[in-house]
């Protein structure tokens, strides 16, 4: 066990370099200077130019740059953004709300893809089981900024249920609505693999032992089939956590919500390199250390998983 | 005496219906199974047998439905019962032993939760707590009587008894062995101590056989299927067990509640020979040992005699004949019966053997043309070949060496066929793979038509694979589904550039028709063929380049009895007619008495016997030859009990 | 019925019986065993030893056998079954490849020839405006500004006065581009590194698949706009494309590479070695095609990603250039008049989210047809 926790660490190491590497790329080594960008269309004296250039080391040359810059996230110092505000402080204000609402996003994905997808797979074929996975197809087909302003019209301004804007107030009822719109996607998604999986499991032959030794059915879906089908629901959730994370931005925008997704798109507008960076940086983090956990769980829910190799 | 019959199924019909189609599975079965008594269902794939045990237990897969008659179960109607009737018989009533083992237990759950879960849902309560409470209740003091012979002894109680008794000088050394936790009952306990001379027994299995634990009773049951270590076992899970604990999991799982019928479907076919042996004998032990009446589906005649009482023999849905087991073989009425006793390896060899004892000549019956030909030149010849695989441990420098294949040596005469024996893991495949030249030995060398294979540079070893070409067990495997027949048996003249695209054609027709396949079949997808038409497209691709040696890696195993005998006999053919070499490599012992001029037994990755075909037969020297020759199904029976 | 029956039994061999395995419960004593009787649960059982001292009663057993269930030889009537040849070869079937095959279950589903229509219609949208809306959607007049339908403009206008109709007509071409460019481009790129990881393996795999995780580790609609707003407007439709592909591949280079995996070892690839067919061939010959049905599928439903993905995009006012007005950004631009005026929204909305659920059907139409055993 702890070989293979070792060996998948070690897999990391260059999935994280080559991640950060890219993403480090894409800011500042594509054309347009970000430094220029900052100052928009003032005209601004060469020599300042110069020194902020130097500030933030873009005056090396770019693979110094990368190193440098990897040195500072080693070392636990994630930079200074170009508005001169340490990136640490952007990241501590801006990811508290994200993971709330990437959490919520998750229960409500886990709880209603899997309670649909059982039954659609214990019945398939049936209208119950036409129904969801038409509807799973459809909110795989809206796309999520869709989605949200048809529930910001329907929920908020017609019903007036639910606020239409989160902005300061992150409460759990405010970002219910968010999280729902987060979450559908991966919800159609839960209750597609849930139901495969069950039905899957249905006909598999321990199913048979099982109801041939007397247990009723009842104790067969849930004792077997149930058991055995959620293995792959519950990794897949483990991995969507990250995704979902990532995923915010279009949702956060609409909503208004000051998060990780909404900063980074803000600061990719204005041209903040190092705030880019390092809310990326540790976006990819945090997907690297979900995979792992997946594969954890994926060891500890079944015994087959020999964690050796 | 006039009893009804346990089991008693009258005109049953079966259907199949999906979305497309309506298949009848079963049409108009009957037959009749006494209490304690024994019957087999006999039948290829498709023939309804596996359908009529599953409708028995209500278990028909998906799209599977009754359709008429009827089936009584200990006075009780089935058909059209309730689920909930159906749930309370399964278990407690009827019990199953599944086909394959690999399958049948829930990967995710130890093996023993899921023997106990037997016992619960059953409601065979075995709980100390409940026994105790039950005893003080009734205020039970007759041990002959209900719940005092039902107490087992449990762990805690065996190792009390044990210290007590050897503080009193007893020597425990033999007893230890005979007290078996979850197994062992305080009327056995009682009796082991009077036999020792111990003058106060009844109060010492009282005091100390008091139940045994849900858990205990387990590794009991686990015990009584003849699992070494049962408490052990209990605590791992099914990956950890080998095909044949597996089956005995198995068998411990579907006799826990002590059901009256056991339907056992296929239980060994997936297994070794000599494993098969031994689960089957213990199976039967049980069963008659517990007076449970046996319902056996199986494709192989031989078998089925030597297990049960009564044979049903099925064909296509029908039940063609019924009987007693022995009648059945020695006299066999209808056609399709004659030719399943006819092709039945397991029987076939047999009949070898006894027309061997009566002066007969066996070369009338033997399939292989390859008599006389044994003192031909050696076309293959492995000399003491190794193959050492690496295996990963846990930790990253973690290697260990795994021998597959250890000092190998054999040869095969030009135009005779060898054969290669052994069960799974004995290294045969391996050998197979290496005489292709498909895997490179650790050690030694093999000579080909005089040449080291290990030194032919890419434009010879390019050569060598058109002389010696390979046919492989997996039916559905071993033909890329994507193809069509044509392109199958012409990928090799293509790739070795053999003629222009006509000349190629009637090539193909040609080897169509050697493997009697008629010519349209090349216009055909590996899918719309049957596995014996798949095996005969594959013993095509390999004759097309005409070449001197073919590798037979397990290839008529998969397939029914009178679809094997028939290939077989094609590969018998051949052989006379294009001279071929054949390197048999099998498990199946019976039919290598019909096949093989030289056979090499392998074990463990060594060769541990070999010999000419008739010698080994007639006069196995080792041990494991001796228990897999024994382990052939039928080899028991007695085919001309009258003479002739 | 003849006396073979207890004799048969009685046959059943001591001598070959393999010794007891380790373990195996030890012979109780007779005594306990008759005394217990044959009650259901718990009874005593007597260990299997013992059993060979049993032939006796088995021999007793099958003699009452014979009296208590005199079982007839039955034998069915000849011509009941026709006893065919064997194995016999059906030539009355018209012969059919998996294609084929697949194609009939296809042609079956009403899944299939609902998003197939839809596809066609979606297609010809694209391929040709004009045929579905003469109105120039870029003749726009402030005087029409959110007027109701009329006649020649079934939709209205929105705010600018455009025509809707058009405008969503015009709409389809720009997405619809974008998703099929891109799924070729990761269909080549992701099946080309999969299958190789996958045929390959050892170091190859290892590299190509830290490879996939890195593109994989960072969310694509988060590249995408770092890389689109570098590029500003210089981007275009290959830019979009590119972005979209160079992020999108790892999924179906997982997806090829757990294929090939599969295969590479089957027998047929092994029977190709053994008739010398070269590694190279292999993989195109027989692995590739054997591997499609998984990657066709992906990439069906992926197109239908895609075309969301490109949308968010021009939603966010990053992806296409303003000359080509995607349904993306007509969606972006009726947000500011989602209040007053929800149906801007509402027809670019649907117009693309009909146009992704089709290929979404279509996706899981083919799965059924190509893949068995998911049809459970």
């Amino acid at each position: 066990m702890g070989w293979y926790v070792g060996r998948r660490l070690a897999q990391m190491v260059p999935v994280f370099l080559g991640a950060t590497l890219l993403i480090y790329t894409m800011v500042f080594l594509l054309p347009g200077d970000p430094v220029k960008a900052m100052f928009g269309e003032r005209p601004v004296n060469e020599a300042i130019l110069e020194r902020i250039r130097s500030e933030y080391n873009l005056d090396q040359p770019f693979i110094v740059q990368y190193g440098l810059y990897l040195k500072g996230v080693l070392t636990g110092d994630l930079g200074t953004s170009f508005s001169g505000r340490p990136v640490a402080e952007v990241v501590q204000q801006a990811y508290p709300v994200t993971v709330k609402l990437a959490l919520m996003a998750l229960v409500i994905e886990a709880v209603i893809g899997v309670v649909v997808g059982v039954f659609a797979g214990l019945r398939r074929g049936k209208l119950f089981d036409s129904t969801a996975l038409v509807l799973s197809m459809a909110l795989i087909a809206v796309p999520t900024f869709v989605m949200g302003f048809l529930l910001q019209l329907l929920l908020g301004v017609k019903l007036g249920w639910l606020p239409t804007t989160v902005g300061g107030n992150q409460s759990i009822k405010a970002l219910l609505m968010p999280a729902l719109v987060l979450a559908s996607v991966s919800m159609a998604y839960v209750m597609r693999l849930t139901r495969t999986s069950v039905a899957e499991n249905a006909t598999a032959d321990y199913v048979r032992t099982a109801t041939a030794k007397g247990l009723g059915r009842r104790a067969v879906v849930r004792r077997h089939i149930l058991r055995n089908s959620l293995i792959p629901v519950v990794t897949f959730l483990g991995a969507d956590l990250g995704t979902l994370m990532g995923g915010a931005i279009v949702t956060e925008g609409i909503f208004n919500i000051p998060g990780v997704g909404n900063t980074v798109f803000q600061a990719i507008t204005r041209g903040d390199g190092p705030t880019v960076v390092s809310m990326v940086t540790i976006l990819v983090v945090v997907f690297i250390m979900s995979n792992l956990l997946v594969d954890l769980l994926y060891a500890a829910l079944d015994p087959r998983i020999r964690l050796v190799r | 005496m006039t009893a009804q019959p346990l089991l008693s199924i009258r005109d049953l019909e079966v259907v199949f219906r999906s979305r497309t189609s309506t298949v009848s599975a079963v049409r108009g079965a009957s037959l009749d199974l006494y209490a304690g008594h024994s019957l087999a269902i006999v039948g290829e794939s498709g023939s309804g047998k596996s359908t009529t045990a599953h409708a028995v237990i209500g278990l028909l897969p998906g799209g599977g439905r009754v359709t008429g008659g009827s089936i009584r179960f200990d006075g009780q109607e089935l058909v059209g019962a309730p689920a909930s009737r159906l749930v309370a018989l399964r278990g407690s009533g009827i019990g199953l032993v599944p086909q394959d083992p690999m399958s049948n237990l829930n990967p995710v759950y130890r093996v023993g939760a899921q023997i106990r879960e037997s016992l619960r849902a059953n409601n065979v309560d075995v709980s100390r707590s409940t026994y105790r409470a039950l005893l003080e209740l009734t205020h039970e003091t007759d041990l002959a009587d209900t719940p005092a012979a039902r107490l087992y002894l449990s762990s805690d109680g065996r190792r009390d008894l044990l210290a007590a008794l050897s503080e009193r000088g007893v020597d425990v050394e033999s007893l230890a062995d005979r007290l078996v936790v979850g197994f062992t009952t305080r009327l056995e306990v009682q009796s082991l101590l009077r036999q020792l001379g111990l003058q106060d027994a009844a109060a010492l299995a009282e005091r100390y056989v008091v139940g045994a634990s849900a858990t205990d009773r387990v590794a009991g049951l686990l015990a009584e299927a003849g699992l070494a270590d049962a408490a052990r076992r209990a605590r791992q899970y099914p990956h950890e067990f080998s095909g044949g604990m597996r089956q005995r999991a198995l068998i411990a799982m579907a006799l826990a509640a002590r059901p009256k019928l056991l339907i056992a479907d296929e239980p060994t076919s997936a297994l070794d020979v000599t494993v098969q042996r031994q689960i089957l004998d213990h199976l039967g032990l049980l069963t008659r040992e517990l007076d449970t009446a046996l319902l056996f589906i199986t494709h192989d005649l031989g078998l089925a005699a030597e297990r049960a009482e009564q044979l049903v023999v099925m064909y296509k849905g029908r039940v063609v004949e019924s009987g007693p087991s022995l009648e059945i073989l020695t006299n066999p009425r209808h056609p399709y019966t004659k030719r399943l006793v006819q092709a039945a390896p397991s029987l076939a060899s047999r009949r070898i053997q006894q027309a061997k004892d009566q002066g007969e000549e066996a070369a009338v019956i033997a399939v292989s043309g390859g008599e006389g030909l044994v003192k031909a030149p050696d076309l293959l010849e492995v000399r003491g070949v190794s193959k050492v695989f690496q295996l990963r441990g846990s930790r990253p420098w973690d290697r260990t060496d795994f021998t597959a294949v250890d000092d190998v040596s054999l040869t095969v005469a030009r135009g005779s066929t060898a054969a290669l024996v052994g069960e799974s893991g004995s290294g045969k495949s391996t050998v197979a793979n290496m005489v292709l030249s498909l895997l490179e030995p650790t050690k030694g060398t093999i000579v080909f038509d005089g040449v080291d294979t290990a030194s032919l540079s890419r434009h010879e070893l390019f050569d060598f694979r058109s002389r010696v070409q390979p046919v492989f067990q997996d039916p559905y495997g071993s033909l890329d589904p994507m193809f069509s027949i044509f392109r199958i048996i012409e990928e090799p003249l293509r790739t070795h550039r053999v003629g222009g695209r006509a000349a190629r054609e009637a090539r193909v027709r040609e080897l169509l028709d050697q493997v009697a396949l008629p010519a349209s079949t090349m216009r055909r997808y590996p899918n719309e063929l049957s596995g014996g038409q798949r095996q005969r497209v594959a013993v095509a691709r390999a004759l097309a380049l005409q070449p001197q040696l073919v590798v037979l890696d397990e290839a008529v195993s998969a397939l029914d009895v009178l679809v094997q005998a028939q290939v077989l006999e094609l590969l018998g053919r051949l052989q006379r007619e294009l001279s071929l070499t054949y390197l048999f490599i099998t498990h199946d012992l019976a039919v290598v008495r019909q096949m093989a001029d030289q056979v090499y037994v392998m074990e463990k990755g060594r060769v541990v016997e070999q010999g000419p075909t008739d010698r080994v037969f007639e006069e196995p020297l080792e041990e494991y030859t001796k228990a897999l020759l024994a382990a052939i199904p039928g080899s028991s029976i007695n085919l001309h009990p009258r003479g002739h | 019925m003849s006396a073979d029956t207890p004799k048969n039994k009685d046959q059943v061999p001591d001598a070959a019986r393999p010794a007891p395995p380790v373990g195996s419960p030890p012979p109780p004593e007779t005594e306990g065993r008759e005394e217990a009787g044959v009650d259901g649960i718990g009874q005593v059982t007597p260990g299997m030893a013992e059993k060979q001292a049993e032939g006796a009663k088995a021999v007793g057993r099958a003699a009452v056998a014979k009296t208590e269930t005199a079982t007839e030889h039955f034998f069915a009537d000849f011509d009941e079954t026709e006893l065919g040849d064997v194995d016999a070869l059906d030539e009355s079937v018209p012969p059919s490849s998996m294609w084929r095959d697949a194609w009939r279950k296809l042609r079956r589903q009403p899944l299939f020839t609902i998003s197939a229509l839809l596809i066609v219609l979606v297609l010809a949208v694209a391929l040709f405006p004009g045929w579905f809306s003469q109105a120039n959607m870029n003749a726009c007049s402030l005087a029409d500004s959110l007027k109701g339908p009329q006649a020649g403009h079934p939709l209205g206008f929105d705010k600018q006065g455009c025509d809707i109709y058009a405008r969503v007509i015009h709409g389809a071409r720009p997405s619809v581009l974008v998703g099929i460019l891109t799924t070729l481009t990761v269909v080549v790129l992701g099946g080309a590194i999969g299958a190789l990881a996958g045929y390959y393996g050892r170091w190859l795999d290892a590299v190509l698949s830290r490879l996939g995780d890195v593109f994989f580790a960072i969310p694509v609609v988060l590249a995408a706009i770092v890389f689109l707003q570098s590029m500003r407007d210089r981007a275009g439709v290959v830019g979009v494309v590119a972005v979209l592909a160079a992020f999108g591949w790892p999924q179906m280079a997982r997806i090829t590479r757990g294929a090939v995996l599969a295969i590479r070892d089957s027998d047929f690839v092994t029977a190709a070695r053994a008739l010398g067919v070269s590694r190279g061939k292999i993989l195109w010959r027989h692995v590739m095609p054997n591997a499609a049905s998984p990657m066709i599928v992906t990439a069906t439903v992926s197109l239908g990603t895609y075309i969301v993905a490109e949308a968010t995009l021009s939603f966010l006012g990053l992806g296409l250039p303003l000359t080509m007005r995607s349904w993306g950004w007509q969606i972006g631009d009726a947000k500011t008049y989602l209040r007053e005026a929800p149906e801007l929204l509402f027809w670019p909305a649907s117009a693309l989210a009909i146009t992704v659920l089709a290929f979404i059907m279509l996706g899981d139409a083919l799965r059924d047809a190509l893949d068995p055993k998911a049809r459970g």
